[in-house]
């Protein structure tokens, strides 16, 4: 295990130091910089303090946890690994990945999950423990986003506008979501026993990740969302 | 070189603020500090700051901060300034030599009152007449821009990154119960000292992060009431519209921030709250060429508190978070972290939800 302090490290040079070791990385002091750990695979990091914009981005199969908060685009493009946030996690987490896991004990700002996409056995998985901002899955075209609400009254546990040109992928949401508008283009059910099924293994890790109890969070109800048909935008340019 | 208003400048930014609700002192040190974690977000073409309560001993005049190209020009425009005001002082503001911050122009401060008699004559209150000044100065006098016009606060803004423009203004050596900052990021500028943030006009301050689509539309609406926008960059309708909100048309800084992220007509639709409701749809129907879309987050500053706004979609960040009297704002929250290493609460603001904090009464 490295340790690197970086106090006072711009964001290049402390992604020079992580890259310059093979071994296991705790990052001490962290405070801003940007692209943590960008496109790095196999490796194990502990971030002490707030990463900055665009950590892991491009992730290729690393593990890094936060122990506290970290800001905007949290695995922007993540092909593969998972990243596990104590806190909170700011605007437009998972942007596009393609692969790998996000999980959240806590909130997400604005956009999370925005056009996450999944191709044959890549598929991309977030969760969120708290509560999720607006525009939940805006364009989501594949893989699975879910909201548990830990912590809230259940009333509002996503903002305005979720799923949002949302196309493919589906989406969990903890609680009866009625007062939830969803665009005219989803389907939102009441989750069946094989829609859970589906999910429990990743719900599994989450809770023994943070200590949650699984049965507390299987004891209430899931909503799930799905696009209406594979390819809403038939036609909408070209026929195919 | 080509100046501010010749050519459009779109920016991306980084804001941060402090202030103690019970009106506490704090040097400038602490909110230069802040802009370093989020260097990145600027590109060294403009830094600025906005102070509020640094200047007690002329409390009661107002503080003219003033960029001129030459001394020719500084001379011109005193003795315009001196048929208008009593000038109870005049003086260089002081600045530090750094090889960050370099050809700076004129940079001068004067503490000014009304002419009675000018008041009297054209039949204006104090504020009107300083602003249909600074409007008058910054339109029609050539090398000279009036940068900062409020009583008891002041702007420092240059051409640098904003943690080297605070060491440049000496901001160490001020003490103000509430701070502002902003790094620019224009990428289509030559750069103007003008052109940095905080934009100011009386004692309001901007500082924005974010590209307005709507600057045209909300221009051409705001110059029938007498502001003129000379530098086409959007920040400097903002701080137009809200001087014209608050001071002019009487509103709260709550229906303002309704005004200019008003919600979505389905969001006030599906609104339970009937009075509320019936307010937005007023708001809106009342304003609607001051809707400003596109992305924004922004730090409105005035005497005695601070009002933090993202744009209705939240196309931009903002973090605030408290410790003990103090509020923090920034774009990013590793900027709070550097002010304040065990701030609470940190929270991310809804787009369109303003958080105003405000000084206790007497405090200020």
């Amino acid at each position: 295990m490295k340790w690197i302090d970086a106090t006072d490290l711009d964001c290049r040079t402390l992604n020079e130091k992580l890259r310059q070791t093979n071994e296991d990385c705790t990052i001490d002091g962290c405070c801003g910089q940007r692209f943590v750990a960008a496109g790095m695979s196999d490796k194990t990091l502990t971030i002490n303090g707030i990463p900055g914009n665009a950590l892991g981005a491009y992730l290729n199969n690393a593990f890094i946890t936060v122990n506290a908060n970290a800001q905007d685009a949290v695995g922007d493009t993540m092909n593969e690994g998972k990243i596990l946030i104590h806190g909170n996690i700011g605007d437009a987490a998972g942007y596009a990945m393609r692969g790998g896991k996000i999980y959240v004990r806590g909130n997400a700002g604005y956009r999370a999950g925005i056009h996450m996409k999944a191709y044959k056995e890549k598929i991309p998985v977030m969760i969120i423990g708290g509560c999720a901002g607006s525009f939940l899955g805006e364009y989501q075209a594949g893989g699975i986003i879910i909201v548990l609400g830990t912590g809230s009254d259940g009333s509002h546990i996503v903002g305005n506008f979720p799923c949002t040109g949302m196309h493919g992928g589906k989406m969990y949401l903890r609680g009866d979501c009625r007062n939830i508008k969803f665009p005219a283009q989803v389907t939102a059910k009441p989750a069946a026993i094989e829609d859970i099924a589906e999910i429990h293994d990743y719900l599994s890790e989450y809770c023994s990740d943070f200590g949650y109890d699984m049965d507390e969070i299987l004891s209430a109800s899931f909503t799930v969302i799905t696009p209406d048909c594979k390819n809403p935008y038939k036609q909408m340019y070209v026929a195919n | 070189m080509k100046m501010e208003g010749q050519v459009r400048i779109p920016s991306g930014c980084a804001v941060a603020a402090v202030i103690s609700k019970e009106g506490n002192k704090m040097s400038g040190e602490m909110i230069t500090n802040s802009m370093k974690p989020m260097h990145d977000r600027s590109n060294g073409l403009g830094g600025g700051f906005a102070a509020y309560g640094i200047y007690a001993e002329y409390k009661d005049f107002y503080a003219l901060h003033m960029f001129f190209d030459s001394r020719a020009t500084r001379k011109d425009c005193e003795a315009f300034l001196k048929e208008r005001f009593e000038i109870v002082q005049s003086e260089i503001i002081p600045t530090r030599k750094i090889p960050a911050i370099t050809d700076e122009p004129v940079i001068w401060r004067y503490f000014v009152s009304p002419l009675k008699s000018m008041l009297a004559s054209m039949q204006l209150d104090e504020k009107e007449f300083v602003a249909r000044t600074v409007m008058k100065i910054n339109t029609e006098m050539s090398g000279a821009y009036v940068f900062s016009s409020g009583k008891n606060m002041g702007a420092f803004k240059a051409v640098g990154f904003p943690e080297d423009v605070g060491v440049f203004y000496k901001l160490e050596e001020y003490e103000g119960y509430s701070w502002t900052a902003h790094g620019r990021y224009p990428t289509n500028t030559p750069g103007w000292w003008g052109g940095a943030h905080p934009f100011t006009l009386l004692d309001y301050s901007i500082v924005h992060n974010g590209e307005i689509s709507s600057y045209d539309a909300n221009r051409r609406f705001i110059e029938m009431f007498g502001y003129k926008c000379t530098l086409q960059t959007d920040t400097e309708v903002i701080t137009y519209i809200m001087d014209y909100l608050l001071r002019v048309q009487g509103l709260t800084l709550g229906e303002a921030a309704s005004v200019i992220a008003a919600p979505f007509w389905s969001t006030i639709a599906a609104k339970t709250d009937l009075e509320d409701q019936k307010k937005h749809t007023y708001l809106r129907t009342m304003f609607p060429s001051l809707l400003v879309t596109g992305p924004f987050s922004i730090v409105l500053g005035f005497n005695g508190g601070l009002m933090a706004l993202n744009d209705r979609l939240k196309l931009r960040s903002m973090v605030v978070g408290e410790k003990d009297d103090k509020v923090f704002i920034a774009s990013e929250e590793a900027a709070i972290r550097t002010m304040e290493p065990n701030a609470e609460n940190i929270c991310s603001p809804a787009g369109g939800e303003p958080v105003i904090v405000k000084v206790k009464e007497g405090a200020y």
